[in-house]
């Protein structure tokens, strides 16, 4: 059994708007267990992306606030810790690459400095506190950075003690001196001749280098979890699926535990070694890939690859899921899918929700939150 | 249900004719309870208009005393009879101050207002009839040009200069004002004008033959009118200020006569009255704070009152998913966005001469 | 508005149509006495469009899909070239007379929320194509009159005399209330509730948008309506209700649609017809079972290739056609997917290749040098494994047409 990195377990996410409260995500449970790549698939409005952003907490916690759960990053639980220490533990613990990298590069700075930051923070975590000027390295190295311990993360200071600021300022390497690990990490994103491009700015660069220039600068922090937030839906057709081919050497290359969070199911199909499909809040389905994609055990997700048109296509009217999403400050009671199930039973309306169980007769892993999960395969 | 969606509104009311007067007062009146400082700013201006309007229909209601109406107290510090004391010529401050609302408060809405109608009207032309190499095209770039010349005096002193050109009296006063005033909101129109042009909406007004005129008045006019009227509401304390300012350098309207805080400053401050009599100058330094601070209240609320959307976010309703879908995106920058980035990728090439790259790498995207 | 058009003709004639958007120079530009350098958004484009087909016109950002788009709708003036709709020239039509035209095309766009005025209610948004056109029918209702009259009194003249045409009626301004019972028959045609006429856009999500945005297309009955990616910031379910209605609404009422979008799979169930457009150009026109079952030009393969499909053998698989698209700007002669072409030979890099028919694909119309060649790779091929074979033929692309897939291997 492979340990998890990240395991979310029971987490509800409220969102206190005015008066009322509605609660995007709920009672969650998932894992990532190193070195793979788990996606979470489902429509706008699911909570996918909120739960994406829960977990290193950067959701503006104001009007988010963390109900109830735990997120396991390690044994440290994200959620009981102060948001002040939260830095230590994002870029090389937990990184995370967005949509649109327009958005997420600093359109003032250039490509060199951005990623000489990233490598910057890296190293000097790596180094216990004090950066050492860097010296020449061969290959790739893909230790990771000692991995801060529960105790260290809850106690120390974040702050490194006994160095005012401007001494560790002094003490970081100068930026020029970055110039062959930056050189490096830009050709890892198969970008050619990178020496071209150090001194651009993000918009002075097409979307999937930009893109690229993100998942370097992820990458050079050598974090244990990426998150990846829709990264190609942005992106062109073929650029994407240049994009994607990138992931999937890197994912065989560096191993980095990928979270990987998607609308498009064909993208999933592509990187994901396990799939959890979201709907109105809950994870309805999770297994590993072949198995959700050719055997669906609930009756939502047959129904969205059903509608998708690109690979059951027949002719006549496209398939549609009747009705729509639930409004999220009002839930069915039961299982939130039954207005729109063509299996719904007087059953689905009680509640407890249907919980998240191994169904029978599926693969190992394969888990579905419907009280009639050996039923979907007679679905049409 | 035979439609495959039906708008979610708040209480799953279909019905279409809800949009009743009874029903925006009660909306507004949630809005003013959920914001209290708005309410109070909309509460202090209420009552300093309708202290204006009592001032000069029936000012025996508020004060005993009429306009240049000396008594015999001279230069008697506050007390029950003269809440605001006397000044040397005998007149009951707190007379003069309210006499003084109607005369400020009209100057700063008529400079405010024509600045908002001139400028507007300016910055409307030169931001939507803004093609290069046409009638319209030129007249942008001159009336850009005028509006940058104003700009580059400093308004309060070309104000004096004009002011102390024209002499005193109300109308010269405002006219004084007025000159510095315009180009801010040429300018402020302009900028929204252009970010409304090439919105979708106004595209689709075009595409339906639609005149340009048309489009103006219907649709970029009323998206244009928000940001302005905060600014609006806003300005009359900035403008309230200057004119204040400049009676208290002494070219604004002859005190005795014509009320005016500002002058009454400044002739108690020159009279060297300050020293001997302190509390003559706090009645109208106060009238004109309180004013000040009740329009900003005012406007810094009016902008998310004005917002269809956020009015009911602040109202405190849950909505329905749209809203839910709105405010994560607004509160919380979800990226589950519904306007996807294929908008961000593609619009480029739907309208005149995007930016090319210079790295050759592509352009596009 | 004139009686010349004949009902049997093409809607819509595109010949060699082209939008070019001028960059300023800079200064040093300028003294030097160089051109202007322009962006060639549609380079040479000619299509047709027949009375109730469906074009699809795929292509990726910088291929001038929507500036062609635009086009049609005459949002733009064409830089060159001719666009005929129902045999008259409308290229150069201007003010009143191009929004009278404007009658016959509605336009969709992209954006479910900036397509609809956020402080107009729904009936205001729906029937603007109506008010704006009643306005002009009232205009140039006495030009109307005198021409009929003239007619009639050359006719009268005439030996033997031919019988009068009946003298217009003069145009109807509807009320209020006739305008709102307009909108509300539109509205169940596009799957929304005919009682929401005083909702405001944000009530409604964003397909509920886009179905408003399709309702005011269709108020003035347009014999056109250019989509421009109509569903991609909506969610699958949606989309697949969106197309239906569209589907739907082209059975009842004969209209012509100009669907843009990237996404294949819409063409596949909407459109007859797909144009592929790369870089201001088309490269392959076609009927939709030929082009997307099997493409001819390279270009298209890899977009069938590059389209992710649901299914998890596509893990394995590599996508190796690199490069991004280049610039629009003063593009160098030569076909222009040369620097990108798996197929590549020297003559693609100076040639342009024409738009031609070729052997074996009747009525498919493609440009490159080595189409008889390619013709039959299919588009899986461009795909390789980790270790850059080949691909088995198995895997799914976006051509697959029926059925589930055979279980994984």
């Amino acid at each position: 059994m492979t340990p998890n990195i990240v395991s979310v377990e029971g987490l509800s996410i409220d969102y206190v708007v005015g008066a009322g409260r509605f609660r995007a995500v709920s009672d969650v449970s998932l894992e990532v267990p190193e070195g793979q790549v788990v996606g979470i698939v489902g429509e706008t409005g699911c909570g996918k992306s909120t739960l994406a952003q829960a977990i290193p907490r950067l959701l503006p916690e104001p009007p988010a606030t963390i109900g109830a759960g735990r997120i396991l990053f390690g044994d440290i639980d994200l959620v009981k810790v102060p948001m002040w220490k939260m830095p230590m533990i994002r870029g090389t613990g937990i990184s995370m690459i967005f949509q649109e990298p327009l958005n997420s590069l600093n359109p003032s700075f250039r490509i060199y400095d951005q990623l000489a930051e990233a490598i910057q923070i890296r190293r000097i975590r790596e180094s216990g506190r004090v950066a050492r000027p860097t010296h020449e390295q061969a290959g790739y190295d893909y230790t990771r950075a000692p991995m801060p311990e529960t105790g260290e993360v809850l106690s120390k200071p974040f702050v490194p003690g006994g160095y005012t600021a401007k001494a560790a300022r002094k003490a970081m390497t100068p930026y020029p001196a970055l110039r062959g690990e930056v050189l490096e990490y830009l050709t890892l994103v198969r970008i050619n001749d990178p020496e071209t491009i150090l001194d651009l700015y993000p918009h002075e660069l097409s979307g999937g280098m930009r893109q690229r220039v993100m998942i370097a600068m992820a990458l050079s922090e050598k974090p244990r979890l990426l998150i990846a937030d829709e990264p190609t839906s942005a992106l062109d057709v073929t650029i994407q699926a240049q994009v994607l081919t990138l992931m999937k050497e890197l994912i065989d290359e560096v191993h980095t535990s990928i979270l990987f969070i998607s609308h498009d199911l064909g993208v999933i199909a592509e990187t994901a070694d396990q799939v959890g499909v979201m709907y109105a809040g809950k994870l309805v389905e999770f297994g590993p890939v072949a198995d959700i994609f050719q055997n669906p055990r609930h009756p939502y997700t047959k129904a969205l690859l059903r509608a998708a048109p690109t690979l059951y296509k027949s002719e006549g009217p496209l398939d549609t899921i009747a009705g729509s999403v639930p409004n999220l400050s009002r839930p069915p009671p039961g299982c939130r899918f039954h207005p729109r199930c063509p299996l719904a039973r007087p059953v689905c309306k009680a509640e407890p929700a249907p919980a998240l169980l191994q169904v029978e007769g599926a693969a190992g892993g394969h888990r579905s939150a419907c009280h009639f999960a050996t039923e979907v395969p007679n679905l049409p | 249900m035979a439609f495959e969606e039906a708008p979610q509104t708040s209480g799953d009311r279909a019905k279409g004719y809800l949009r009743s007067a009874g029903h925006s007062t009660r909306m507004f009146l949630r809005v003013m309870r959920a914001n209290p400082l708005t309410f109070i700013g909309f509460i202090m201006v209420v009552a300093i208009c309708a202290v204006a309007v009592i001032m000069l229909t029936a000012p025996h209601l508020l004060t005993p005393y009429g306009n240049n109406d000396p008594t015999t107290d001279y230069a008697a510090p506050p007390s029950w009879q003269h809440p605001m004391g006397t000044d040397s010529g005998g007149l009951d401050i707190y007379a003069e101050v309210l006499y003084a609302v109607p005369v400020d408060l009209f100057i700063a809405m008529a400079i405010a207002g024509v600045a908002l109608l001139f400028g507007g009207a300016l910055g409307l032309i030169a931001g939507f009839w803004d093609e290069p190499g046409t009638a319209g095209g030129w007249a942008s770039v001159i009336i850009l040009r005028i509006t940058d010349i104003f700009l580059s005096f400093p308004s309060l002193i070309l104000a004096l200069a004009i002011a102390v050109s024209l002499g005193r009296g109300i109308w010269q006063l405002i006219v004084a004002i007025l000159v510095t005033w315009w180009p801010y909101y040429v300018r402020l129109v302009r900028g929204e004008v252009l970010a409304i042009k090439h919105l979708p909406y106004v595209t689709a007004a075009r595409a339906a033959g639609v005149a340009n005129t048309r489009i103006v008045s219907r649709h970029i006019v009323r998206n244009v009118l928000e940001p302005v009227v905060v600014y609006f509401t806003l300005d009359i304390g900035t403008v309230l200020v200057t004119l204040s300012t400049i009676g208290f350098v002494g070219l604004g309207l002859n005190y005795p006569i014509t009320p005016e805080w500002g002058s009454m400053i400044s002739t108690y401050q020159g009279a060297g009255l300050i020293t001997a009599y302190p509390w003559t100058v706090l009645g109208p330094g106060l009238a004109i704070f309180v004013t000040v601070l009740a329009f900003s209240l005012l406007g810094d609320g009016l902008r998310d009152i004005l917002d269809p959307r956020s009015r009911r976010v602040l109202a405190g309703e849950g909505g329905g998913p749209s809203t839910s879908v709105a405010e994560k995106q607004e509160e919380a920058q979800d990226t589950a966005a519904e306007i996807s980035p294929p908008e961000v990728a593609e619009g480029s090439e739907g309208g005149p001469a995007p930016v090319p790259s210079a790295a050759g790498g592509g352009s596009g995207s | 508005m004139s009686a010349a058009a004949s009902p049997s003709g093409p809607l819509v004639v595109l010949d060699d149509l082209q939008k070019r958007f001028p960059l300023t120079r800079t200064a040093t530009e300028y003294f030097a006495g160089k051109k202007a350098r322009a962006i060639h958004a549609v380079d040479g484009v000619s299509l047709t469009i027949q009375p109730g087909e469906t074009v699809g016109l795929i292509g990726e950002s910088g291929s001038g899909k929507t500036t062609l788009g635009w086009l049609v709708a005459r949002l733009h003036s064409p830089s060159g070239g001719a666009f005929q709709f129902e045999g008259e020239d409308v290229a150069k039509l201007e003010g009143r007379e191009l929004r009278h035209w404007r009658r016959h095309v509605g336009v969709v766009f992209q954006d479910p929320v900036g397509s609809l005025d956020p402080r107009l209610k729904v009936w205001q948004i729906v029937s603007e194509p109506i008010r704006a056109q009643e306005h002009m029918d009232l205009q140039l209702y006495p030009q109307e009159v005198q021409r009929v009259r003239g007619e009639n009194a050359r006719r009268a003249r005439a030996s033997p005399p031919e019988p009068p045409l009946p003298e217009p009626t003069p145009p109807h301004r509807m009320n209020r209330r006739e305008i709102r019972n307009r909108v509300r028959q539109l509205l169940p045609l596009v799957g929304l509730p005919p009682d929401c006429l005083d909702q405001f856009p944000h009530e409604f999500s964003g397909g509920g948008r886009q179905r408003l945005s399709l309702a005011r297309a269709f108020s003035v009955d347009p014999k056109l309506v250019v989509l421009d990616e109509p569903t991609s910031a909506l969610d699958v379910a949606v989309q697949a209700q969106i197309l239906n209605r569209l589907v739907e609404l082209q059975r009842q009422r004969g209209v012509a649609y100009l669907l843009i979008t990237h996404n294949v799979a819409a063409v596949r169930y909407v459109a007859d017809r797909v144009a592929v457009m790369y870089l201001g150009q088309l490269v392959e026109v076609g009927s939709v079972r030929g082009v997307l079952e099997h493409p001819i030009h390279p270009y298209t393969k890899a977009l069938l290739a590059a389209v992710p499909v649901a299914d998890a053998r596509r893990r394995r698989t590599r996508f190796r056609i690199g490069g991004d698209v280049p610039s629009l700007i003063d593009p160098k002669p030569g076909c222009r997917f040369a620097a990108r072409c798996p197929f590549v030979i020297d003559r693609c890099r100076v040639e342009d290749p024409p738009l031609r028919e070729i052997a074996g694909a009747p009525g498919q119309l493609v440009s490159c040098h080595r189409a008889e060649e390619v013709k039959d790779i299919p588009p899986a091929s461009l795909l390789t494994t980790a270790d850059n074979q080949p691909a088995s033929a198995a895997i799914p692309t976006a051509t697959r047409s029926t059925g589930p897939p055979a279980p994984a291997s």
